[in-house]
């Protein structure tokens, strides 16, 4: 099995898992009755019930057929139904859907060409696109971090943890009145966030090292804001991380353009420039919020 | 060309553009990231700022009222919160109804804060709202309900949970 395909094939693997856990909790959720909450906001009634039900149990049948991959056409086709079942739901259901879910269909639908078209640059292409995406969401999440001062005073931290929906009873009273680890915390995020385009394009070893960061990170996300969705959705990226790694590092030493190490001293030195005019830019003492963006896209 | 490369070509050129329209979007002040946004049905143009910069640090509940009773001060009901069911990185079917709660109530509000004298009833937002609500409460149409969002976190109690925006009562089309 080539690079390419190994990549592809675990990609389709974690992608089909988290997309197989979505679909198995909303059928859930509309058989059951007592069920809180305002899911399933169809624009038309025959999408709520049992057209709901048919679409749900669709998904899940489809994701099973991707981590399986039982027969190369049977994938294809399983493909092509979750990114047109998928894109219908958009078009059909209001809001809910956040970050985890747009990663999704990016990489769906990329992996999906993946495995429909037979050139190897096409495949390649595919690959970068999904390593690009996460690249992008990494990057825009940290500097956007970092130019709000509730994030670099560490108020943030505490904020979302004094949620309900996001955050953790027991954790928040252990940082209540604990403002330096708050802080830390905000900043570690940031961090790490900011990190992805250093540490991805200074070689293989480093796209690795984020990608067990990020492991360890998202985790940390399911387990105290119950952000299981977006688990799934990012590592689905991490084979392509590596992989668009990999590929830059080999091909601009290949060609001679610049050696790794000074693509890598770049990317970073271009990444602490931005951020202390990011952080410049912006004033200390934090705005009072009028009401918070959860993320996606404001319709 | 073949065939081959031309969908090859026609491939790259479609992720890149994808590409190129997703890191526009990520600015808004754009005036082509408006224009983009606003012509993407199927919701394909990311947005990356999770938490921020305006990170999420109350709840917002939605509380509701029926109209039915006659001759007494009808109680309010919260919008039931889940038993928060969930199983380490592989169940948690909430989540999401919870967070389309919250993403409605605070479309609402903000809506609701840039004009003031808006009816609330033609915003379809709340119209959402107050549709589930009726059928919570086995009402006869969303109008037999009244609509109340007050925030909350762990530091407050949930009943005393302060409002933000009571809609408007039964039977009036007035504004919050």
């Amino acid at each position: 099995m080539g690079v390419e395909a190994f990549a592809g094939r675990a990609i389709a693997v974690l992608l089909g898992f988290g997309i197989g856990i979505d679909a198995l909790e909303s059928i859930w959720l509309r058989s059951n009755a007592a069920s809180p909450g305002l899911l399933h906001l169809e624009r038309y009634p025959i999408t709520r019930v049992r057209f709901g039900y048919a679409l749900d149990a669709v998904q899940l049948i489809c994701a099973m057929c991707i981590i399986t991959q039982p027969w190369w056409v049977l994938t294809i086709i399983a493909s092509l139904v979750l990114v047109i079942v998928r894109l219908f739901g958009r078009l059909t259901a209001y809001p809910g859907r956040d970050g985890a879910d747009q990663m999704f269909v990016i990489v769906l639908v990329a992996i999906s060409l993946f495995s429909i078209l037979p050139s190897n640059t096409a495949k390649q292409v595919c690959l970068l696109f999904i390593g690009a995406q996460a690249i992008l969401c990494y990057s825009v999440a940290g500097l956007s971090k970092l130019s709000s001062p509730a994030w670099r005073d560490g108020i943030a931290v505490s904020g979302i943890l004094s949620t309900r929906i996001y955050g953790d009873r027991r954790l928040f009273q252990f940082l209540d009145g604990r403002p330096l680890l708050s802080r830390a915390i905000g900043w570690s995020v940031i961090a790490f966030e900011c990190s992805v385009i250093p540490l991805v394009f200074a070689g293989v070893s480093g796209a690795i090292l984020f990608v067990i960061s990020g492991f360890v990170f998202h985790i940390g996300g399911a387990v105290v804001m119950r952000l299981y969705r977006f688990f799934w959705a990012m590592i689905a990226t991490y084979p392509a991380l590596i992989y668009l790694s990999d590929f830059m590092a080999n091909r601009l030493s290949q060609h001679g353009i610049v050696t790794w190490q000074a693509l890598a001293g770049g990317t970073l030195g271009l990444t602490l420039l931005g951020a202390a005019v990011i952080v410049a830019s912006h004033p200390a003492k934090p705005r009072v919020a009028r009401v918070a963006r959860v993320g996606g896209n404001d319709g | 060309m073949s065939l081959s490369s031309l969908v090859t070509v026609i491939t790259v050129a479609v992720l890149v553009a994808w590409l190129l329209a997703s890191t526009v979007c990520q600015i808004p002040k754009l005036r082509m990231a408006h224009w983009l946004r606003r012509h993407d049905r199927f919701d394909l143009l990311p947005s990356w700022a999770f938490f921020a910069p305006i990170p999420v640090t109350r709840d917002l509940d939605l509380w509701y009222r029926a109209c039915r009773a006659l001759g007494e001060e009808p109680t309010w009901h919260r919008f039931g919160r889940s038993n928060q069911q969930r199983f380490f990185l592989l169940w948690n079917p909430c989540l999401r109804s919870e967070q389309t709660v919250l993403e409605l109530c605070a479309r609402v509000l903000n809506i609701a804060f840039d004009d003031l004298s808006l009816d609330l009833r033609q915003v379809s937002w709340f119209q959402l709202l107050a549709d589930r609500a009726n059928r919570d409460s086995g009402g006869n149409g969303p109008a037999d309900v009244q609509l109340k969002i007050a925030q909350s976190s762990w530091l407050t109690n949930v009943q005393e949970s302060e409002p933000l925006l009571i809609g408007p009562q039964c039977g009036e089309s007035g504004g919050a």
